[in-house]
Parts: structure tokens; C-alpha cells; sequence
């Protein structure tokens, strides 16, 4: 094709790329695993975490204020130098990989549990790899477009949990702050768990075609929406289940709906767990994507395209993902690596952001964009 | 753009010995399966749990369309699932148990532990946490066992029956989801219908009031009155919530002595005050407005006739609400979620507490205020 | 290269012999000044009419001037060349040759076969224009150029095909077209290298970017009005000689749902039956997959009411939902087959043995559920209600693989499905456009015709999806309105 060929997104298209990596498979548990720790005030501790994500948006900002073409993988080599930055660049496509993989590995369990208990793993892992791959070969600007697509869908939760409410209890929610601030504050970290997916924002943002502050705000609306969208959840666990009875479900979220019944469809848990495979196939191939780019990044090729490395990136996701058996293994890998992202999502970013300020000092050596 | 097809023909060539295959896996076709539609559970004198259920047959004679007709069957064994699967073992086609409508549970299994048999419910994907839940006076396996004359399937005429009687006001619609979570919780408990077959004629079943629960065990009843009462303490208002009452003792005609109202409009005020020795009281007001649906004694052409009845109604009812509230204390079922507002109004109280036993000692102050709003279209 | 010679008879063998020694050559002597002179053409494409009104009378009545001023034809060539000669007998040009000159002189007398404009067959409208376009190339310009008399309106002609050097056609307005697609379609055109190009078809397969996409990527149409709007929202009209069928391209998927009947209904129901039509892509691409999939994998979603009655009809079918499924789509599709290309009364005769007694006695003998019978029939009708044969025929295609997956995985099976589809809408391009715009990536103002329609006098804008030069199509329509002030209540 001699068309030009110009592989950019819009801020709003970015809005989107992130609202839909934040989502994902940790919408299901999310509010059980916060629950085990802050009990009725959960939904404070999603806001907490909000907070915090905000804080480390506003961090990224200052990166691509400063180097508004590089992606976290450029900056790194940039930073940290040659030889540390390649090999902080592998940690990285390993830490992609395996986000990718434990979601992979933690949706087929949940299908198994919830609809299919009796087809092979491997087969819905394959399958799930293979849309991920095809979705995330070619320009970033299709996937773009496909994240806002089915955004729409998000609508559907909404609505379908809003059914709770006739449900409800909301003195389960009273009193507030039973359990004290600490609760909340650690249970923010499992919600920052579930909200992983933002730091695309530093692989994605030189796609995107606006002004740095443009892209903050796309960023603050993705992850104030998934805030919200999260909180609303939460709360609305709460509220329907009480406290007592949350402990007994880990898929709460899904066990809510499951109990409501319309005239037409009686089992609505099935449409939502249907829109819920979207949502996980957004998350899977947002990180697919990181770690495509990230082997870009190490391979240098001159020709600037990460297709050739989308299968490099699937087939250890695919294998990895078939490692854990049963539910419980599924979880712990889950938590366990999402856990890394306390190094990769937090720490280093920080540092590069604090590195990029004594670089400004020592002279204008580092502003000669690659 | 060729590697790219490649990857799609081999997915399409990995796709085709698959569908070579359908039918494996989870695929379960509605026409293999045994839907349950209704089922019983009761516990035998020797401890053992014995389950009935219902289950539809299509006769299909020719053509498009068959006659469906239910039928019974029942096993026993040691938990809910072990006789189910003895049912299994009995029963061509493999039961599924997913549309199950209506749950009916024998009295003497409801006073043990409740959650130990709903718990198979509970834990699969797909059991029917939907299905409308009933307590028995008598076995669950009697009252499946009737032929009702409302409806040839049993799957119909116990939803309607059930449904029907929350539209009088005799109890909200429980489903074996909504129990749960009063299962749990320490300051709520939950009430279920009330049923009872009738033996002789084997052709109906009567809602006889509800089933008080306290935590996961049954401890008591209300009659229907009471029942009717505690909806109305409960802040449920259902669509034709009627009481009738005896106002007076000397008409000719018994029929004459009577009145009957409609509650249109409901207020509950209700407050909980905890004094420091730690003695609970709780002041509940009802306000109805009601309309006068049967008084055949007198005609209502004068305001001062109104308030007459008005009092004379507003005291019984009283009665009513305080007979309830003690036969609910009695029972040491907290159907009004008196704990779960302690709990989460003045926690520090709470904490204190110790449920079990002091939600016995709370004094309950209702007051029934009834105002005449209609008559009806004569006077 | 073979060049005329003065020689008239040697002329004529010549051009006899690069014909191969045609059946329908036809000569006549004449004499023209008292010179010796030779007419030739081909019976089968040039006008006898023609030839005598503009040839032999001036040339017999006419005795001073050159043949060029002699001859009345519209266009008259001279040519030395004997093949450029041969090459214009065939296009319908009458020869002539004169003797002791050697040039050989091509007057145009093609003859105009052509039938007179119809409504096309399978692009029918309920209000609007009734025309369409027929198989000749200059009556089909003239169709559009008779709907945009603008000095902008360009058509530029190639010539395609190696041997049938088909006649093809761009039409475009010049200030709105985007010149990068512009520029990318003549490139391809000029590229197909091919010895003949008989049917759209063949263009479509040369030009697009995907051929084995599911989805037309070029919008096939009979209807000059329909050709004509796309070509003002700055899209290219490829016509070729010979069909009456022109391509629209670049396109969007949703051009394939709209009928320009939406704009001769009121806005109301023009939105009413876009929805319609986009609902019936959705019901024909998974009616058929949710059916299998809830009767095979998640009855519990049916209502109370209807699980009996569903139970019941399939009792005793000896099949797996998704052999039944197969067979009954199977049937309609012969059934469609069968009585596409039949005569109508025909036609109606095996829709009705087919539909009503097959459907019937399937059901009867138990073979198939009627409650099958029922989902494939509205599947079928729904994929009928699209008002394009070929998006109608890809979503018919799209249902098979829906309907294994769903029997594979249930609702999973579907989801997954949707997915590929989606994505695939969402990557696939048509010289640079984003196919699936104004959904995806979204645009607003483009939603504004899309689903739904709004009143014409709010779509201020061209589509975007083609990124026309000129974006702009009106402003202040309706100006009386906004100038009514308040107070005319």
C-alpha cells in the first residue's frame, strides 16, 4: 500500500485504550479480595487506590511532558543506560508476559467454574491467545478503535448491577469506618490490583496524537471512570450481600447478578460473564501489546512494527497460562504477579521520573530525541 | 499479509476436527435432560435426607407438540446430593436442576440446619438460587404429592400459589438467594411461607401464615393475621394487604359483626433507644390509610361513624402488632433487622451486645394508627 | 507496425488479414471526386443508418472539400497505421479509403445498442427515482452528469484488459475527492495487468485490499441518484462498458444498510427502518448460534414460561441442535439458490413447495423442531431485509461459523465469534478509509447517518471516513427558519 500509513490515535481513542486495560479480569474479584481485608468500607479503600493511580499518572505526565516521543522502553535505555536499560527492558517484556498470562490463566478458570466446567483449559486459553494475537498484529489505531468499540458494553455492567439495587440493603454499609483507616489503606492495594493496565499510558502516549496535558486528561478520565465504575461495584457487593455472606463468594460481582431474573432472560450471569470475556480479551491485549513493543524495543529492527513479535510475545503467555491448576493456583499467580507491579508499575517509573530530574541538572545531554 | 492468512487457514483447519467433536464437553441439550421444576427435601426419622422432585414428561404423540404432564419421584440419602444422585440412579436422563422453581422444605428438616441442605444450591453455578422457597407443616413429599385442580403441573400451581399470596399481603416472595444473606447475618433473620396440603382431598395446599427462622433454623410461626402484620411492620406494603375485624357483638347476623379494610398508604416510625443499663426499647407507629372494603353493619354516610370505626380498628390492630411482635421475640427471629440498625447506628452499643439472647429482652411499643381515607363506592 | 500503402485493395486484405478474415465485414465501393474509393466496416457494431446519413450522402453530394470536411460524422481520424485501423473498425468506425491516398480515414458510426433505462432489479425504492443504469458506458455518464451539472464533476477514462481493452470509467467531483485515494485507485487500476475484464467482479478481486474478507469492500449499484450522492460525499464511482453495475468505493460497512429510500421517508421512519436493518444484521449473523447455544449449553436462561414448550417441541428429535440448524439453513439456501435464477412464476412455485410444504414435513415427520424451523426462517428473512444482495450473502456466511462455534462453547463460542468479526471490521481498510467508520473509530458527526438518520438539514458534514478535501456540503439550510424570530407565535 502506498496510501501513507500513519499510526496514531486521537486522545479520545486513548481514553479508551486505557479504560479498557484497566478493566478486566479483576472486575469478577476484585470487591471479594478487597472485602477479606477492609470489610464494609471497601469501596473507600477502590477510592484510595484511584487516588494513588492518579498520583502516578500525574508522574507519567511529567515523563511525557519531557520526552514526549519515547515510550517507557526507550526511556529506560535512555536513563538507566545501555546495558542496565536492555536489561531492565527484558524484566519488563517478562513482567508483560506474565501479567498476560496469569489473566489468561485466571479467565479460563473462571469459565471452567461458571459455564464450561468441562472443556479443556488449553483450548479457551488458545483460543483467547489467538484473538489477543490477531487483535494486537498491525497498527496500534485498529486496536484503538476496537477498545472504544466495545466500550460499550461497560454500559451493559453498569446497567445489569444497577438491577441490584432493588435488592439492597444499604445499612450493610453503616457504620463507616468500623474496622479503622488501616483496613482501608491495605485493601487499596488489592484494588490497585485489579486497576493495573494504566501503565500502558507510558507505552502507548507517543502514539497519540495531542499535547501532553491532553493526554493527562485522557488518562484522568480513563482511570477516574474505572474508579467509579469500581467503587459503584464494590459498594454494590456490599450492599447486596452484607458482610457475612461476602465471605463466602469470590466471584461476587457474578454471583449478584446471577440472582437476578428478568422476563425475558432468566439467568442474566451469562450475558455478563459473555461481556466480561471482552472486557479480559481487552486487558490480555493491552498487555500482549506491552510486550510486543518491549521485544521491539530489544530487537531494534529498523523497521519500526511490533506484528513480527506478537507471536514471540503469545506463545509463552499461552504456556505459562496453562501452568496453574485449579482456582486457588489461578488466584495466587494472579496476586502473586500482579504483586510485581509494586517494582515494575511503581518503583521504577518513579525512579526514572527522579532520574530524568538530575539528568536536567547535569546538562541538556539527554534532550536529543531518538 | 501471507503470514497473516496462513495463521487463519491454520486456525480455520484446527477448528474443523473440533467440530468433529461437538457434542463433547459441557454440551447438555434441553431434550436430554430431566428438569426439575419442583423439588422437596425432608429429613427421615432415621436422620436420613430424603429429596422429591418434579419433573416434566412430554408425551409426543406426532406432530409438533406434545402433552406435558409431571410426574415424581423421590430417593433418599445422607446429604441433599447423595440423594440426588441415588434419584439418578432411579431416573432415565440425567436431572438438571437449574430451572427449579419452587423449593419445599418439611417442617422438621426446616427446625434443624437450613444451610447444610441449600448449600449444593448455593455452590453450583447453576442451581437456582431463583427458586421461591416454602416451609411445609407436614413432609415436603406430601405436598408434592397432591393433583391440584388449578393446574395439571405442579411447576405452575405452587409459583401461582406462592405468588398470589404475596400479592394478598401475606408474606414478601422468598427465593433461596434472599434467605442467604439473613442466614449470615447475626442482627437480621427471615421468615418463609407457610404451607400446609391438604391431606383428605389431596387437591390443594393452603398457605397457612409464615415459617419464623432464627439464623439458619426454624423457631416458630405466625398465623395469617400476624403475618399480614408483620409485613405492615416491616415497611411491605403488598397490593391488597386486608384485615378483617370483629367491631362489634350483637348483630343478628354474624356476618354483620365484622369490618374489613384495604391498607392503601403505610408510614412505619420506628426508633431504637438504648438506655445505659443497656435495655433496648423500640416505639413503632404505623400510620395506615385504609379503605373500607366490607361493612355490611352500617353505612359510613357520617365523618363521626368513620372515626368510630377508625378506633375501634386502630386497637385491634395494636393488639395484632403486639401479639406479632411477641410471638417474633418468642421465636428469637429478628425479622425486623432490629440488630442491623444497632449495628450500624450506635456500633459502640453493639459490640456489647450479645444478640442471641438479648433481643428476647427489647420492648416492643407499637402503636396502629388507622385512617379511613375510602369506602368503596357506596357509603 | 504495418503501414498503409495507396494501394486500396492491398489496404483491405491487409486489414482483412489482421482480423482474421471477418464474417461480418461488409464493403462498398464509392467514388469520391472521381476517385476510386473503398468503404469498409463491421456490420455487427456500426450503424448502416449512421453511415448513410454521415458518410455516403455528403461524400456523393459533396465534391470540392476533403474527406474530413466531407463527412459528417461526429469524430473522423486518419491513420496510417493498418492495426490502429483494425483497432477502430472494431470499435464501429466506418473505414474509409481512397485511392492513391494512404491514409485511411475512421469516420464513428458505432451503433448505440442499448436498452432504455429501468429501475434496477434488485435495488428497488419505494419513492424516488426509478432509473438505472444499462450497459452503455455514455448514457450511463450522461445519467450522472444530469444529477451534478458541476464543472467539477470529472470522469476519467482507462482502458483495461489486455485483449477486451474494457472501457472504464472514474467519476469524481475534483474538489472534494481526496487525491491520496484518488491517486492509489488509478495506480491499481493501471496495474491490472489481464487479458479481459468481463464483470465487476473482476475489478472488485484487482482493487481491494482483502479479497478473502467476508465483507464487500466496494458498494456495487444499478442506481445513478445512489452513485451520484456517494460521488458528492467525495467517494470515486468506477463505471466499466458493458455492465450496468457501477462500484463505490472506498465504502463503510454501514453504506451497505442504507437504501435512498431513508431520505424520501420522513425522518421518523427512516430511522425506524435503518434500526431495523441494522437489528436484522445482528439477528441474522446470531439468531441461529444463541438458539444452539441455549439449547445446548445454558437453558437455564430461557424464562420459566418457555422452557416447556421448547422442551417439549424438541422431544424425539434424532439430531444435535447443530445438525438441525444445518439442515434447515441448508434447505433455505437451496430453496434460495433454486429459485434465483428461475423465471418468476417458477420461482414462486418452489419458494412455496419449498417453504411451506419441506418446512411443514420436516416438522410433521419429526425430523426437525419447529421452533428451529422458526429461528432459521427469521434469520433468512432477516439477512434478506440488508438492501445489498452481497452484504446480505456475507452476513448468510457469517452464520456458519457462529453457529459451530456456539455449538462448540456456547455462549463463549459466540462471544468469541463477535470478537474475530469485530476486530476484522475494525482492522479492515479500504484504500486508507477505516471501513468500519462512523463506529469504529467513532465519529459523531458521522453517527448522525448511520443507525439512525437525522434530518438532512443537520448533517452539515461529509462523512469523515473518506477524508474529503472539501468537508463542508451545506450551511444554513433552512435559513428562513433561523431568520423567523421568536415573536411570529
Amino acid at each position: 500500500m502506498r496510501l501513507k500509513k500513519d499510526d496514531s490515535i486521537t486522545s479520545a481513542q486513548f481514553t479508551f485504550f486505557l479504560l479498557q486495560t484497566q478493566i478486566g479480569v479483576g472486575i469478577l474479584s476484585m470487591p471479594y479480595n478487597i472485602h477479606l481485608i477492609a470489610k464494609s468500607d471497601s469501596w473507600a479503600s477502590v477510592i484510595v487506590a484511584g487516588c494513588v493511580i492518579q498520583l502516578y499518572l500525574f508522574l507519567f505526565y511529567r515523563l511525557t511532558v519531557k520526552y514526549p516521543t519515547l515510550s517507557l522502553f526507550d526511556l529506560v535505555e535512555k536513563l538507566f543506560g545501555r546495558y542496565i536499560g536492555r536489561f531492565v527492558i527484558f524484566l519488563y517484556i517478562v513482567f508483560f508476559l506474565l501479567m498476560a498470562a496469569s489473566i489468561l490463566s485466571m479467565f479460563s478458570q473462571v469459565i471452567c467454574l461458571w459455564i464450561l466446567p468441562l472443556t479443556p483449559r488449553w483450548l479457551l486459553i488458545i483460543i483467547m491467545g489467538g484473538i489477543g494475537a490477531y487483535a494486537v498484529r498491525g497498527p496500534i489505531k485498529n486496536l484503538a478503535r476496537f477498545f472504544v468499540f466495545v466500550s460499550v458494553l461497560l454500559i451493559f455492567f453498569i446497567v445489569l448491577v444497577v438491577y441490584g439495587f432493588f435488592e439492597a440493603d444499604y445499612l450493610n454499609v453503616l457504620p463507616m469506618g468500623k474496622e479503622g483507616f488501616m483496613p482501608i489503606v491495605k485493601g487499596s492495594e488489592k484494588a490497585m490490583y485489579s486497576m493495573l493496565g494504566f501503565e500502558v499510558y507510558l507505552i502507548v502516549a507517543p502514539f497519540v496524537k495531542a499535547k501532553p496535558y491532553e493526554k493527562l486528561k485522557a488518562a484522568t478520565i480513563s482511570n477516574v471512570s474505572v474508579t467509579a465504575l469500581y467503587t459503584f461495584l464494590t459498594f454494590m457487593c456490599i450492599v447486596f450481600f452484607g458482610i457475612k455472606e461476602f465471605d463466602l463468594v469470590p466471584q461476587p460481582i457474578l454471583y449478584m447478578i446471577k440472582s437476578f431474573s428478568f422476563e425475558v432472560l432468566e439467568r442474566i450471569d451469562l450475558v455478563f460473564l459473555s461481556f466480561w470475556i471482552v472486557s479480559v480479551a481487552t486487558t490480555y491485549m493491552g498487555y500482549l501489546l506491552a510486550a510486543a513493543r518491549g521485544m521491539l524495543a530489544l530487537a531494534k529492527t529498523p523497521r519500526k512494527e511490533h506484528t513480527p513479535f506478537v507471536k514471540l510475545a503469545l506463545i509463552p503467555t499461552l504456556f505459562i497460562a496453562t501452568i496453574p491448576h485449579g482456582v486457588y493456583e489461578a488466584a495466587t499467580m494472579l496476586n502473586e504477579i500482579s504483586r510485581l507491579s509494586l517494582i515494575f508499575v511503581f518503583l521504577i517509573p518513579t525512579l526514572l521520573v527522579i532520574r530524568s530530574f538530575m539528568g536536567k541538572k547535569k546538562g541538556d545531554t539527554s534532550h536529543d530525541h531518538t | 499479509m501471507i503470514i497473516h492468512k496462513k495463521i487463519l487457514v491454520l486456525f480455520l483447519s484446527g477448528l474443523l476436527p473440533l467440530c468433529m467433536l461437538t457434542g463433547c464437553w459441557d454440551q447438555r441439550l434441553i431434550k436430554e435432560s430431566r428438569l426439575i421444576l419442583v423439588a422437596g427435601l425432608d429429613v427421615l426419622p432415621n436422620n436420613k435426607i430424603e429429596d422429591t422432585v418434579i419433573y416434566p414428561v412430554v408425551n409426543k404423540t406426532s406432530g409438533s407438540s406434545g402433552e406435558v404432564k409431571s410426574v415424581m419421584a423421590s430417593s433418599y440419602g445422607v446429604t441433599t446430593r447423595d440423594a440426588r444422585f441415588r434419584l439418578d440412579k432411579k431416573v432415565s436422563q440425567n436431572f438438571d436442576p437449574s430451572k427449579n422453581r419452587v423449593f419445599l422444605f418439611g417442617e422438621k428438616l426446616a427446625r434443624q440446619d437450613m444451610y447444610a441442605s441449600l448449600d449444593v444450591i448455593y455452590r453450583d453455578p447453576k442451581g437456582a438460587v431463583n427458586a421461591m422457597v416454602a416451609v411445609v407443616k407436614g413432609t415436603a413429599k406430601d405436598a408434592l404429592s397432591i393433583k391440584s385442580e388449578d393446574s395439571p403441573l405442579l411447576s405452575v400451581y405452587y409459583p401461582q400459589l406462592l405468588r398470589s399470596s404475596s400479592e394478598i399481603g401475606l408474606f414478601k416472595i422468598t427465593t433461596v438467594q434472599s434467605i442467604c444473606a439473613s442466614m449470615f447475618d447475626p442482627g437480621i433473620d427471615f421468615v418463609m411461607p407457610y404451607i400446609k396440603p391438604n391431606m383428605k382431598t389431596k387437591d390443594r395446599t393452603n398457605v397457612i401464615g409464615t415459617a419464623l427462622f432464627h439464623k439458619t433454623k426454624m423457631t416458630g410461626t405466625l398465623n395469617e393475621k400476624e403475618s399480614l402484620m408483620l409485613m405492615l411492620l416491616n415497611k411491605e406494603k403488598a397490593h391488597y394487604s386486608r384485615f378483617t375485624f370483629k367491631i362489634t357483638n350483637k348483630q343478628k347476623v354474624k356476618e354483620e359483626d365484622y369490618v374489613t379494610i384495604t391498607v392503601n398508604k403505610l408510614k412505619r416510625d420506628w426508633s431504637i433507644k438504648i438506655d445505659k443499663n443497656n435495655h433496648i426499647t423500640v416505639p413503632i407507629t404505623l400510620s395506615i390509610n385504609a379503605a373500607v372494603n366490607e361493612l355490611p353493619s352500617d353505612h359510613l354516610n357520617s365523618h363521626q361513624r368513620a372515626i368510630k370505626i377508625e378506633k375501634k380498628v386502630s386497637k385491634e390492630m395494636t393488639q395484632l402488632a403486639k401479639k406479632t411482635l411477641s410471638n417474633l421475640q418468642q421465636a428469637n427471629a429478628d425479622i425486623l433487622g432490629v440488630g442491623k440498625h444497632i449495628r450500624a447506628f450506635q456500633n459502640d452499643k453493639w459490640i456489647k451486645l450479645n444478640w442471641d439472647k438479648d433481643y428476647k429482652k427489647i420492648t416492643f411499643e407499637p402503636k396502629v394508627k388507622v385512617t379511613i381515607t375510602q369506602h368503596g363506592i357506596i357509603n | 507496425m504495418v503501414q498503409s500503402s495507396s494501394d486500396i485493395e492491398n489496404n483491405k486484405e491487409r486489414l482483412l488479414e489482421n482480423l482474421h478474415q471477418p464474417s461480418d465485414f461488409a464493403t462498398r465501393a464509392i467514388t469520391f471526386q472521381g476517385k476510386r474509393g473503398l468503404l469498409l466496416y463491421l456490420e455487427s457494431v456500426s450503424d448502416t443508418v449512421k453511415i448513410q446519413k454521415s458518410i455516403l450522402t455528403p461524400l456523393s453530394s459533396n465534391e470540392k472539400a476533403t474527406i474530413e470536411e466531407t463527412v459528417t460524422s461526429a469524430k473522423v481520424g486518419v491513420y496510417t497505421n493498418i492495426n490502429e485501423a483494425a483497432t477502430r473498425l472494431l470499435k464501429g468506425d466506418c473505414l474509409l479509403l481512397i485511392e492513391g491516398d494512404c491514409s485511411i480515414y475512421a469516420a464513428s458510426a458505432e451503433s448505440e445498442v442499448s436498452r432504455a433505462p429501468e429501475e434496477p432489479f434488485n435495488e428497488k425504492v419505494v419513492r424516488g427515482s426509478h432509473d438505472g443504469f444499462v450497459e452503455n458506458m455514455n448514457q450511463n455518464i450522461g445519467m450522472i452528469r444530469n444529477r451534478i451539472e458541476d464543472t467539477d464533476l470529472v470522469f476519467k477514462q482507462f482502458s483495461v484488459g489486455k485483449k477486451t481493452k474494457t472501457k472504464v470509467v472514474l467519476a469524481y467531483m475534483d474538489s472534494v475527492v481526496n487525491k491520496d485515494i484518488l491517486q492509489e485507485v488509478e495506480r491499481r487500476i493501471e496495474s491490472i495487468a489481464i487479458d479481459m475484464i468481463v464483470s465487476p467482479g473482476f475489478m472488485v478481486e484487482f482493487l481491494e485490499n482483502k479479497s478473502f474478507s467476508p465483507f464487500p469492500q466496494f458498494l456495487p449499484t444499478e442506481r445513478p441518484d445512489r452513485a451520484a450522492a456517494h460521488i458528492m460525499d467525495g467517494r470515486i464511482a468506477l463505471l466499466s462498458e458493458g455492465t450496468a453495475t457501477s462500484l463505490i468505493l472506498p465504502v463503510t460497512f454501514i453504506a451497505f444498510f442504507q437504501s435512498p429510500d431513508d431520505f424520501n421517508s420522513r425522518i421518523l421512519s427512516g430511522s425506524f427502518f435503518r434500526l431495523l436493518r441494522m437489528l436484522s444484521f445482528l439477528v441474522a449473523t446470531t439468531l441461529p448460534a444463541i438458539y444452539i447455544a441455549i439449547i445446548g449449553f445454558h437453558f437455564e436462561i430461557l424464562p420459566n414460561e418457555l422452557v416447556l414448550p421448547i422442551k417439549a417441541s424438541l422431544e424425539g428429535i434424532p439430531f444435535p441442535p447443530i445438525v438441525e440448524a444445518f439442515i434447515m439453513v441448508f434447505t433455505i439456501e437451496l430453496i434460495r439458490e433454486a429459485g434465483v435464477r428461475l423465471p418468476t412464476p417458477i420461482g414462486q412455485t418452489i419458494g412455496i413447495v419449498g417453504g411451506l410444504v419441506i418446512g411443514d414435513a420436516v416438522v410433521n415427520a419429526g425430523f426437525i423442531s419447529n421452533v428451529m424451523v422458526i429461528v432459521i426462517a427469521i434469520t433468512a428473512v432477516a439477512s434478506f431485509t440488508v438492501p445489498t444482495y452481497e452484504m446480505g450473502a456475507s452476513i448468510r456466511l457469517l452464520t456458519f461459523p457462529l453457529m459451530i462455534a456456539a455449538s462448540l462453547l456456547g455462549f463463549l463460542g459466540i462471544v468469541m465469534g463477535m470478537m474475530i468479526i469485530l476486530l476484522h471490521l475494525c482492522k479492515l481498510e479500504s484504500f486508507g478509509t477505516p471501513y468500519f467508520s462512523p463506529f469504529a473509530p467513532i465519529d459523531l458527526q458521522g453517527l448522525k447517518d448511520s443507525i439512525i438518520r437525522f434530518p438532512i438539514w443537520k448533517m452539515n458534514h461529509r462523512p469523515r471516513d473518506v477524508q474529503p478535501k472539501d468537508t463542508d456540503q451545506q450551511q444554513r439550510t433552512r435559513g428562513w427558519a433561523k431568520r423567523a424570530p421568536k415573536k411570529r407565535r
